[in-house]
């Protein structure tokens, strides 16, 4: 048994870097929490497998990183949202009958500068927090998980990856809305 | 004439998939001539880099795991693995 994956450890270790990771993609401490528990559980029964062949770390965000997924599948609100998001499709506020915009689009004066503000962050978590629920777990899986379309529909059960696509444009678009209102345009 | 609605959606799926040559032409040819379509797609550029930095934790948020989940945590940890060394004398 190598000695660095002694269990009594791991919360010390890699406790906050396991949170965070949780954290950044659940929006839900709580929830968090129960996933990261679970992870150290799951962990230790499958202790024996762990060839040492990655660093443990790595071994343990993998582990989570399937607790995740699996929570999205289960929580079941992807289902049948196809067909809602053809409707919103077409009802779309953004743009005029004949496809022009119907909101403006600000010039942002350097962006990148936000990056540096805290407040910045706190406004982008709650602009994500602010899409409708299916839209924001798809948002956070491909572009916090990092997740490739053909994955993502297949574990959140959407028809087509053209359904997708038209999905996370809508996303984009409000978050990208948000922001506009709640921080570049506000400050 | 692409609309600036298609644009808006084929500069988004850009991020997901290739554009065909078509469709990188037309975008292109409208881009020229839209400056809320240019916008939009700096933006959405912007927004893709900025989320990101949220696969590690950006400047100013570092998150700790509460004090109670991690006595827990250990405790459930601990637990655990008597019981498991318990059914292994057992077995």
């Amino acid at each position: 048994m190598n000695s660095s994956t002694d269990p009594a450890t791991w919360v010390t270790r890699h406790g906050d870097a396991l949170y965070r990771y949780a954290l950044m993609r659940l929006k839900n401490p709580s929830l968090a929490e129960d996933l990261v528990q679970e992870t150290f559980l799951a962990a230790l029964r499958a202790r024996d497998s762990f060839a040492g062949k990655s660093k443990e770390r790595t071994w343990l965000i993998g582990i989570l990183k399937h607790k995740i997924i699996d929570h999205f599948r289960k929580s079941g609100r992807l289902l049948q949202v196809d067909n809602i998001e053809e409707e919103a499709d077409r009802q779309d506020a953004s743009f005029d009958e004949r496809g022009h915009w119907n909101t403006g689009i600000s010039n942002w004066r350097r962006p990148g500068e936000a990056l540096e503000h805290a407040e910045f962050w706190a406004v982008f978590a709650d602009c994500i927090s602010t899409l409708p629920p299916h839209l924001a777990d798809l948002y956070i899986l491909r572009e916090v998980n990092g997740m490739e379309s053909a994955e993502l529909c297949k574990v959140l059960n959407i028809s087509t990856t053209n359904n997708l696509w038209v999905m996370l444009s809508r996303a984009r678009m409000k978050i990208r809305h948000c922001l506009e209102a709640r921080w570049f345009n506000s400050t | 004439m692409l609309s600036c609605k298609e644009v808006s959606k084929l500069i988004s799926l850009s991020q997901d998939r290739p554009l065909s040559p078509w469709e990188r032409v037309s975008v292109r040819l409208h881009l020229f001539v839209c400056k809320l379509c240019r916008r939009y797609r700096n933006q959405l550029i912007f927004l893709t880099r900025a989320v990101r930095h949220l696969r590690n934790p950006p400047h100013g948020l570092a998150y700790k795991l509460p004090d109670t989940a991690r006595t827990r945590m250990e405790r459930a940890l601990a637990e655990a693995a008597s019981r498991r060394s318990t059914e292994n004398l057992n077995g």
